[in-house]
Protein backbone atom coordinates (compact mmCIF):
# COMPACT_ATOMS: atom_id res chain seq x y z
CA UNK A 1 0.00 0.00 0.00
CA UNK A 2 1.21 3.48 -0.80
CA UNK A 3 1.48 5.75 2.18
CA UNK A 4 0.18 9.23 1.44
CA UNK A 5 2.46 11.86 2.82
CA UNK A 6 0.52 14.49 4.72
CA UNK A 7 3.38 16.62 6.01
CA UNK A 8 6.65 17.79 4.53
CA UNK A 9 7.61 19.95 1.60
CA UNK A 10 5.88 18.28 -1.31
CA UNK A 11 2.85 16.74 0.32
CA UNK A 12 -0.38 16.81 -1.62
CA UNK A 13 -2.24 18.65 1.12
CA UNK A 14 0.35 21.38 1.27
CA UNK A 15 0.24 21.81 -2.48
CA UNK A 16 -3.53 22.06 -2.39
CA UNK A 17 -3.58 24.75 0.28
CA UNK A 18 -0.53 26.57 -1.00
CA UNK A 19 -0.94 30.23 -0.04
CA UNK A 20 1.70 31.38 -2.49
CA UNK A 21 -0.67 31.32 -5.48
CA UNK A 22 -0.27 34.45 -7.56
CA UNK A 23 -3.18 36.66 -6.49
CA UNK A 24 -3.57 38.44 -9.82
CA UNK A 25 -3.70 35.13 -11.67
CA UNK A 26 -6.42 34.01 -9.28
CA UNK A 27 -8.45 37.17 -9.85
CA UNK A 28 -7.84 36.93 -13.60
CA UNK A 29 -9.12 33.36 -13.79
CA UNK A 30 -12.15 34.35 -11.76
CA UNK A 31 -12.81 37.26 -14.11
CA UNK A 32 -12.43 35.11 -17.24
CA UNK A 33 -14.89 32.52 -15.90
CA UNK A 34 -17.30 35.33 -15.00
CA UNK A 35 -17.15 36.76 -18.53
CA UNK A 36 -17.73 33.27 -19.93
CA UNK A 37 -20.79 32.89 -17.68
CA UNK A 38 -22.25 36.23 -18.78
CA UNK A 39 -21.67 35.41 -22.45
CA UNK A 40 -23.38 32.03 -22.32
CA UNK A 41 -26.31 33.11 -20.16
CA UNK A 42 -26.66 36.47 -21.94
CA UNK A 43 -28.61 38.21 -19.18
CA UNK A 44 -27.76 40.89 -16.66
CA UNK A 45 -30.38 39.73 -14.21
CA UNK A 46 -28.97 40.18 -10.68
CA UNK A 47 -29.84 36.63 -9.67
CA UNK A 48 -27.96 35.09 -12.55
CA UNK A 49 -25.02 37.46 -11.99
CA UNK A 50 -24.86 36.46 -8.32
CA UNK A 51 -24.95 32.78 -9.19
CA UNK A 52 -22.17 33.40 -11.72
CA UNK A 53 -19.96 35.23 -9.23
CA UNK A 54 -20.36 32.52 -6.60
CA UNK A 55 -19.97 29.69 -9.09
CA UNK A 56 -16.86 31.06 -10.73
CA UNK A 57 -15.31 31.85 -7.34
CA UNK A 58 -15.91 28.26 -6.26
CA UNK A 59 -14.42 26.91 -9.46
CA UNK A 60 -11.24 28.98 -9.20
CA UNK A 61 -10.92 28.28 -5.50
CA UNK A 62 -11.18 24.50 -5.82
CA UNK A 63 -8.95 24.34 -8.89
CA UNK A 64 -6.30 26.65 -7.47
CA UNK A 65 -3.53 24.21 -8.13
CA UNK A 66 -4.33 24.31 -11.86
CA UNK A 67 -4.18 28.10 -12.22
CA UNK A 68 -1.55 29.08 -14.76
CA UNK A 69 0.80 31.53 -13.12
CA UNK A 70 3.41 33.77 -14.75
CA UNK A 71 6.12 31.19 -14.20
CA UNK A 72 4.45 29.12 -16.92
CA UNK A 73 3.21 31.74 -19.34
CA UNK A 74 4.15 35.15 -20.71
CA UNK A 75 3.11 38.25 -18.80
CA UNK A 76 -0.06 39.90 -20.07
CA UNK A 77 0.80 43.39 -21.23
CA UNK A 78 -0.76 45.38 -24.11
CA UNK A 79 2.25 44.49 -26.26
CA UNK A 80 2.06 40.75 -25.72
CA UNK A 81 -1.72 40.76 -26.15
CA UNK A 82 -1.31 42.55 -29.48
CA UNK A 83 1.42 40.17 -30.62
CA UNK A 84 -0.61 37.15 -29.57
CA UNK A 85 -3.65 38.39 -31.48
CA UNK A 86 -1.40 38.79 -34.52
CA UNK A 87 -0.11 35.26 -33.90
CA UNK A 88 -3.68 33.91 -33.93
CA UNK A 89 -4.40 35.70 -37.21
CA UNK A 90 -1.25 34.31 -38.85
CA UNK A 91 -2.20 30.89 -37.49
CA UNK A 92 -5.61 31.07 -39.18
CA UNK A 93 -4.02 31.92 -42.54
CA UNK A 94 -1.50 29.09 -42.12
CA UNK A 95 -4.27 26.60 -41.30
CA UNK A 96 -6.33 27.48 -44.38
CA UNK A 97 -3.32 27.43 -46.71
CA UNK A 98 -1.98 24.13 -45.45
CA UNK A 99 -5.44 22.52 -45.41
CA UNK A 100 -5.75 23.18 -49.13
CA UNK A 101 -2.29 21.66 -49.66
CA UNK A 102 -3.27 18.45 -47.86
CA UNK A 103 -6.55 18.28 -49.79
CA UNK A 104 -4.54 18.50 -53.01
CA UNK A 105 -2.24 15.66 -51.90
CA UNK A 106 -5.08 13.38 -50.85
CA UNK A 107 -7.18 13.92 -53.96
CA UNK A 108 -4.38 13.23 -56.45
CA UNK A 109 -4.44 9.90 -58.21
CA UNK A 110 -1.07 8.69 -56.89
CA UNK A 111 -0.54 10.42 -53.60
CA UNK A 112 2.84 12.19 -53.60
CA UNK A 113 3.59 11.56 -49.92
CA UNK A 114 6.93 10.83 -48.29
CA UNK A 115 6.03 10.47 -44.62
CA UNK A 116 8.52 10.51 -41.79
CA UNK A 117 9.51 11.74 -38.40
CA UNK A 118 11.58 14.77 -37.57
CA UNK A 119 13.02 15.76 -34.20
CA UNK A 120 14.00 19.30 -33.41
CA UNK A 121 14.69 21.52 -30.46
CA UNK A 122 12.90 24.72 -29.63
CA UNK A 123 14.20 27.55 -27.50
CA UNK A 124 10.82 28.20 -25.87
CA UNK A 125 11.04 27.71 -22.13
CA UNK A 126 7.69 28.22 -20.44
CA UNK A 127 5.18 25.37 -20.30
CA UNK A 128 2.10 27.05 -21.72
CA UNK A 129 4.02 28.47 -24.68
CA UNK A 130 5.38 25.02 -25.48
CA UNK A 131 1.85 23.64 -25.46
CA UNK A 132 0.67 26.46 -27.74
CA UNK A 133 3.44 25.70 -30.23
CA UNK A 134 2.73 21.95 -30.13
CA UNK A 135 -0.97 22.51 -30.71
CA UNK A 136 -0.22 24.95 -33.53
CA UNK A 137 1.97 22.34 -35.21
CA UNK A 138 -0.79 19.76 -34.97
CA UNK A 139 -3.46 22.15 -36.21
CA UNK A 140 -1.44 22.97 -39.30
CA UNK A 141 -2.14 20.13 -41.71
CA UNK A 142 0.80 18.05 -42.83
CA UNK A 143 2.45 18.06 -39.43
CA UNK A 144 1.50 16.22 -36.24
CA UNK A 145 3.21 16.54 -32.88
CA UNK A 146 3.87 13.07 -31.50
CA UNK A 147 5.70 13.96 -28.33
CA UNK A 148 7.34 16.92 -26.69
CA UNK A 149 9.75 16.45 -23.85
CA UNK A 150 12.16 19.03 -22.46
CA UNK A 151 11.95 21.19 -25.52
CA UNK A 152 12.56 18.41 -28.05
CA UNK A 153 9.62 18.07 -30.39
CA UNK A 154 8.97 14.82 -32.25
CA UNK A 155 6.86 15.68 -35.28
CA UNK A 156 5.40 13.40 -37.92
CA UNK A 157 5.25 14.97 -41.37
CA UNK A 158 3.32 14.00 -44.45
CA UNK A 159 5.95 15.15 -46.93
CA UNK A 160 9.64 15.85 -46.72
CA UNK A 161 9.16 19.55 -47.48
CA UNK A 162 6.85 19.80 -44.47
CA UNK A 163 9.63 18.36 -42.33
CA UNK A 164 12.17 20.87 -43.59
CA UNK A 165 9.71 23.72 -43.02
CA UNK A 166 8.58 22.84 -39.55
CA UNK A 167 12.10 22.97 -38.08
CA UNK A 168 12.50 26.63 -38.89
CA UNK A 169 8.87 27.61 -38.75
CA UNK A 170 8.30 31.34 -38.35
CA UNK A 171 5.45 30.74 -35.87
CA UNK A 172 7.91 29.22 -33.41
CA UNK A 173 10.08 32.29 -33.69
CA UNK A 174 7.03 34.52 -33.18
CA UNK A 175 6.21 32.66 -29.98
CA UNK A 176 9.79 32.91 -28.76
CA UNK A 177 9.65 36.64 -29.43
CA UNK A 178 6.42 36.98 -27.43
CA UNK A 179 8.05 35.09 -24.60
CA UNK A 180 11.12 37.33 -24.67
CA UNK A 181 8.99 40.47 -24.58
CA UNK A 182 6.71 39.19 -21.86
CA UNK A 183 9.02 37.90 -19.18
CA UNK B 1 -26.79 37.46 -50.71
CA UNK B 2 -26.29 36.23 -47.15
CA UNK B 3 -27.82 32.91 -48.15
CA UNK B 4 -25.22 32.55 -50.88
CA UNK B 5 -22.38 33.15 -48.40
CA UNK B 6 -23.88 30.63 -45.97
CA UNK B 7 -24.22 28.02 -48.71
CA UNK B 8 -20.63 28.65 -49.81
CA UNK B 9 -19.23 28.11 -46.31
CA UNK B 10 -21.38 25.01 -45.73
CA UNK B 11 -20.21 23.50 -49.04
CA UNK B 12 -16.59 24.28 -48.20
CA UNK B 13 -17.04 22.57 -44.83
CA UNK B 14 -18.57 19.51 -46.48
CA UNK B 15 -15.69 19.46 -48.98
CA UNK B 16 -13.04 19.42 -46.26
CA UNK B 17 -14.91 16.75 -44.31
CA UNK B 18 -15.09 14.53 -47.37
CA UNK B 19 -11.38 15.10 -48.02
CA UNK B 20 -10.80 13.93 -44.45
CA UNK B 21 -12.75 10.74 -45.05
CA UNK B 22 -11.02 10.06 -48.37
CA UNK B 23 -7.66 10.60 -46.67
CA UNK B 24 -8.60 8.26 -43.83
CA UNK B 25 -9.34 5.52 -46.35
CA UNK B 26 -6.41 6.08 -48.69
CA UNK B 27 -3.39 6.95 -46.58
CA UNK B 28 -1.10 4.05 -45.60
CA UNK B 29 -0.42 4.04 -41.83
CA UNK B 30 -1.68 5.26 -38.45
CA UNK B 31 0.19 8.55 -38.38
CA UNK B 32 -0.73 9.54 -41.92
CA UNK B 33 -4.35 8.71 -41.21
CA UNK B 34 -4.25 10.88 -38.10
CA UNK B 35 -3.32 13.78 -40.39
CA UNK B 36 -6.46 13.34 -42.44
CA UNK B 37 -8.85 12.83 -39.55
CA UNK B 38 -7.63 15.72 -37.43
CA UNK B 39 -7.50 18.16 -40.28
CA UNK B 40 -11.04 17.70 -41.49
CA UNK B 41 -12.23 18.65 -38.03
CA UNK B 42 -10.30 21.88 -37.80
CA UNK B 43 -11.44 23.46 -41.04
CA UNK B 44 -14.53 21.41 -41.90
CA UNK B 45 -16.29 21.83 -38.56
CA UNK B 46 -14.93 25.37 -38.25
CA UNK B 47 -16.39 26.50 -41.57
CA UNK B 48 -19.76 24.83 -40.97
CA UNK B 49 -20.14 26.37 -37.52
CA UNK B 50 -19.05 29.71 -38.99
CA UNK B 51 -21.85 29.42 -41.58
CA UNK B 52 -24.31 28.84 -38.74
CA UNK B 53 -22.91 31.91 -36.98
CA UNK B 54 -23.60 34.03 -40.06
CA UNK B 55 -27.09 32.57 -40.24
CA UNK B 56 -27.86 33.65 -36.68
CA UNK B 57 -26.30 37.08 -36.99
CA UNK B 58 -25.17 38.84 -33.83
CA UNK B 59 -27.10 36.85 -31.23
CA UNK B 60 -26.35 34.78 -28.12
CA UNK B 61 -26.47 31.66 -30.27
CA UNK B 62 -23.56 32.92 -32.36
CA UNK B 63 -21.44 33.42 -29.25
CA UNK B 64 -22.14 29.87 -28.13
CA UNK B 65 -21.17 28.61 -31.59
CA UNK B 66 -17.93 30.62 -31.38
CA UNK B 67 -17.16 28.94 -28.06
CA UNK B 68 -17.81 25.56 -29.66
CA UNK B 69 -15.28 26.40 -32.40
CA UNK B 70 -12.72 27.46 -29.78
CA UNK B 71 -13.13 24.29 -27.77
CA UNK B 72 -12.98 22.05 -30.85
CA UNK B 73 -9.75 23.76 -31.92
CA UNK B 74 -8.29 23.31 -28.44
CA UNK B 75 -9.28 19.71 -27.78
CA UNK B 76 -8.77 18.32 -31.28
CA UNK B 77 -4.94 18.61 -31.36
CA UNK B 78 -4.74 17.32 -27.80
CA UNK B 79 -6.67 14.15 -28.63
CA UNK B 80 -4.64 13.66 -31.82
CA UNK B 81 -1.44 14.06 -29.82
CA UNK B 82 -2.47 11.36 -27.32
CA UNK B 83 -3.39 8.85 -30.05
CA UNK B 84 -0.16 9.55 -31.93
CA UNK B 85 1.95 9.27 -28.78
CA UNK B 86 0.34 5.95 -27.83
CA UNK B 87 1.04 4.57 -31.31
CA UNK B 88 4.60 5.89 -31.23
CA UNK B 89 5.39 4.28 -27.87
CA UNK B 90 3.84 1.00 -28.98
CA UNK B 91 6.15 1.14 -32.01
CA UNK B 92 3.38 0.83 -34.52
CA UNK B 93 4.95 0.07 -37.87
CA UNK B 94 5.28 3.00 -40.20
CA UNK B 95 4.87 2.71 -43.93
CA UNK B 96 7.95 1.67 -45.89
CA UNK B 97 10.38 4.39 -46.89
CA UNK B 98 9.61 6.68 -43.98
CA UNK B 99 12.48 8.98 -43.26
CA UNK B 100 13.77 9.99 -39.85
CA UNK B 101 15.53 13.30 -39.38
CA UNK B 102 17.09 14.40 -36.12
CA UNK B 103 17.93 18.04 -35.64
CA UNK B 104 17.62 17.97 -31.86
CA UNK B 105 21.40 17.91 -31.31
CA UNK B 106 21.99 21.09 -33.27
CA UNK B 107 21.52 24.53 -31.82
CA UNK B 108 18.28 25.59 -33.41
CA UNK B 109 17.22 29.09 -34.29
Amino acid sequence: MVKVETTGENSRLKKFFDPKIHTRSFLGSWFVLMVFWILITWTFNYQSLLAGILGSYGLTRFNRSLIIGPSQRFYITPETVFMFTRYLGLMLVAIVKANIDVAKIVLQRRMPISPGIVKFKSEIKKDLNKVILANSITLTPGTLTISMEEGVYVVHCLTRENAEDVCRWNMGEELAEIERRGS
Amino acid sequence: MITAIIIFFLLAGIFFFSVGVVGLLRLPDVFCRMHATTKCDTLGAGLMLFALMIYHGFAPDSIKLAFIICFIWLTNPTAAHIIAKASYQDRVKMTEGSFELDYSEEESA
